[in-house]
């Protein structure tokens, strides 16, 4: 395994479209649903160890969405409807009526299934406390900080405590609302540390497109009880090459990071997850080469801004490939 | 401006009046045929908009709106002006709701029916109508310039687009249009920028001037997504017909020492959270905060519009909206306790 610039996923991949047929299908029995959802597991563990990759997962094959997973097995919300994101993309929301509660540890099959498959290291996304209070109408808790807490308190805590039990290593821990209200950074600092607390296990966090470049998160990111941030950089960056801070543009931020004292790991996101057009391995290089001049070569991680589900499974394929193949040159750059 | 001891609350009917303006959530019909791109989609929203105007009727609002249900975002109409292109996906503030930013290549041409050609007029011939639009401020913070020279002449050429849209709106017999400022709250709201803000407002006064000059409505300024409460001393001598407040973020105490001879627009119902405000307690609340300011008309309206709720409890809030209204007027009245 390579020491420097390890590469990983960040969560989704779109799922196949033969999966999304077969799940639908009234005839086929649940067992039979669980079997093609196992093989498309397990394809993508394959696909993306065999692209190279370090730190794996499984695409989130058998996952709906980030959101309306996680509070389909929680206690004290219920669906109210859907809610316009932008454009004919919708998604639901949830209220919260009562007391949250965690009714059963939603990602354990999949994870036990990923760790009997996975030849790498596996890393498991899961949705955050601040993310999924934040995406949810409180109608029960009298203060947004009471709900969030006891969110962490609850409901993430003890899935983190389990999956850990059950020999999970490292847990990415997604909140793309976090940054997302500058003013509430305090309460989604303290929920992260609440449900990790004396946990024994590395914890990734995985923010993307809100706060300012993540000039919301910096002041705090020494306090957050992870060891790693995976952040998207590459949408705001040119598609020059070059390491000069104009061509670099999108990860010039770093040195706001560097300046404020950080000095944990970040997961540099290299490839844009939004667009169609691939990256080419030299860029991604002048990317990681960049950060690590910053930041130190050993505290830089290799992954795409996001998930890679927005793209077709080929596109995605690629943009991999090309993070792969960025990153064998960087490390060439230093050696 | 500061209080004058005049004599307090509205006991005219005609002095408190209500509408929800703003994009609508839209139907589960409809988020349906919008995903599968239905073939008649326009006959759906035109469906869609008389429903969401049945809603507004029943609950009794004095205006009522086209429910927007067809713009993908408040700015997504003006890509059709000359010298405007579509840019990349932005989030809208602090909400998980996301619109294209504009790019603006070239002189702006070619406007002056584009809101009018959005919205179905037609559909609301006996109703006394409201529009609302983007304020020329936020219009330019959250669209990008990359032609005009200076932030003066790129702010001032968009004033001069959405005069000519207000002037058509009111030939169509629109009564009041609302500019929707959620930038300014946002920018200068907290009050800890009111130095900087200062000439920053000073402008918007001049361009706010331009929006008015020559519209036949009334033409009110709404803030919403911060607490103006340290500016609205700058606001009061902006040349408009009626200044607007979110209570979720301005508290209305904030305001009960000024004289205000504007029309006072107050976001009442809560739009962000599906929790229902009970009626009664709002109308009290109101009602003993009327009493003691200094204000002639009012307009009750909705936080914000409708759009992060999901349907059936964005029409809840219509209705409540409705009913606190019925009940402010008659405790004005003197007609409940």
């Amino acid at each position: 395994m390579p020491t420097l610039f390890l590469c990983q996923e960040i969560g989704s991949l779109k799922k196949p479209s033969w999966l999304l047929d077969y799940v639908k299908h009234d005839k086929v029995s649940e067992e039979d649903k669980e079997r093609a959802r196992n093989d498309a597991a397990y394809i993508n563990i394959r696909l993306l160890e065999d692209i190279g990759l370090d730190v794996v997962y499984d695409g989130e094959v058998r996952r709906v969405e980030m959101y309306e997973y996680p509070i389909r097995y929680a206690k004290g919300f219920i669906f109210a409807g859907e809610v316009r994101s932008f454009d004919n993309k919708y998604y639901k929301k949830a209220r919260c009526v009562a007391k949250v509660a965690l009714k059963d540890n939603y990602h354990l099959n999949e994870f036990l299934f990923v760790k009997a498959n996975a030849r790498k290291d596996v890393k498991i996304p899961i949705t955050g406390p601040y993310t999924l209070a934040d995406w949810s109408y409180n109608e029960f808790y009298n203060s947004k900080e009471e709900f969030v807490m006891d969110i962490a308190r609850e409901m993430i805590r003890p899935l983190i405590q389990d999956l850990v039990n059950h020999g999970a290593r490292i847990i990415q821990i997604d909140e793309p609302a976090m940054t997302t209200h500058p003013s509430e950074m305090r309460i989604a600092v303290d929920a992260i540390n609440e449900c990790t607390k004396g946990i024994d296990a590395k914890f990734v966090v995985h923010i993307c497109y809100s706060g300012n470049e993540y000039r919301a998160l910096i002041p705090y990111a020494m306090d957050i009880n992870a060891q790693q941030f995976a952040l998207e950089f590459a949408n705001r960056d040119t598609w020059n090459l070059g390491l000069d801070d104009d061509s670099r543009r999108g990860y010039k931020v770093l040195k706001e990071f560097k300046e404020y004292g950080y000095s944990k790991e970040i997961g540099l996101g290299v490839v844009d997850v939004h667009v169609d057009d691939i990256e080419s391995p030299e860029l991604v290089r002048d990317r990681i080469v960049y950060a690590a001049n910053i930041l130190g070569a050993e505290n830089i991680y290799v992954n795409p801004d996001c998930g890679l589900r927005t793209r077709s499974r080929s596109i995605a394929v690629e943009k991999l490939r090309v993070m792969v193949k960025g990153a064998e040159l960087a490390r060439k750059a230093f050696s | 401006m500061m209080v004058k001891g005049k004599s307090r609350g509205i006991p005219s009917e005609a002095g408190i009046e209500s509408y929800a303006v703003g994009i609508y959530p839209r139907s589960q019909l409809l988020v349906t045929a919008t995903r599968k791109n239905h073939p008649n989609l326009a006959e759906l929203f035109r469906k869609g908009k008389m429903s969401w105007m049945n809603v507004q009727r029943r609950a009794r609002l004095t205006y009522i709106a086209d429910p927007m249900i067809d713009w993908d975002d408040i700015f997504r109409p003006f890509a059709r002006v000359k010298g405007i292109s579509l840019g990349p996906l932005n989030r809208f503030f602090e909400t998980n709701t996301f619109y294209r930013r504009l790019i603006v290549n070239d002189e702006l041409d070619g406007y002056g029916s584009i809101a009018k050609s959005m919205l179905a007029l037609d559909l609301m011939k006996g109703d006394r109508k409201v529009v609302s639009l983007p304020d020329p401020y936020t219009f330019t913070m959250l669209n990008e310039n990359r032609y005009y020279r200076s932030y003066e002449d790129y702010i001032f050429a968009v004033a001069d687009m959405l005069n000519a849209e207000a002037k058509t709106l009111a030939r169509e017999g629109v009564e009041i249009i609302q500019f929707n400022a959620p930038s300014i709250a946002y920018d200068f709201g907290s009050g800890e920028g009111k130095a900087e803000a200062k000439d920053r407002l000073a402008l918007i006064k001049d361009v706010m001037g331009k929006v008015k000059k020559g519209v036949g409505s009334k033409v009110y300024i709404y803030f919403y997504f911060g607490n103006i409460a340290g500016i609205f001393d700058e606001l009061l001598d902006m040349k408009v017909d009626g200044l607007g407040i979110d209570t979720s973020s301005t508290k209305l105490t904030s305001l009960i020492d000024y004289s205000i001879d504007v029309d006072l627009v107050i976001g009442i119902v809560d739009a962000m959270n599906t929790r229902m405000e009970d009626a009664k307690s709002m109308a009290s609340a109101l009602d003993f905060m009327l009493d003691r300011m200094d204000v002639k008309h009012i307009i009750l309206t909705t936080s914000n519009s409708l759009e992060y709720l999901p349907y059936r409890f964005a029409v809840k809030k219509v209705s409540l909206l409705g009913k606190i209204t019925k009940l402010l007027i008659a405790k004005q009245n003197g007609l409940i306790l």
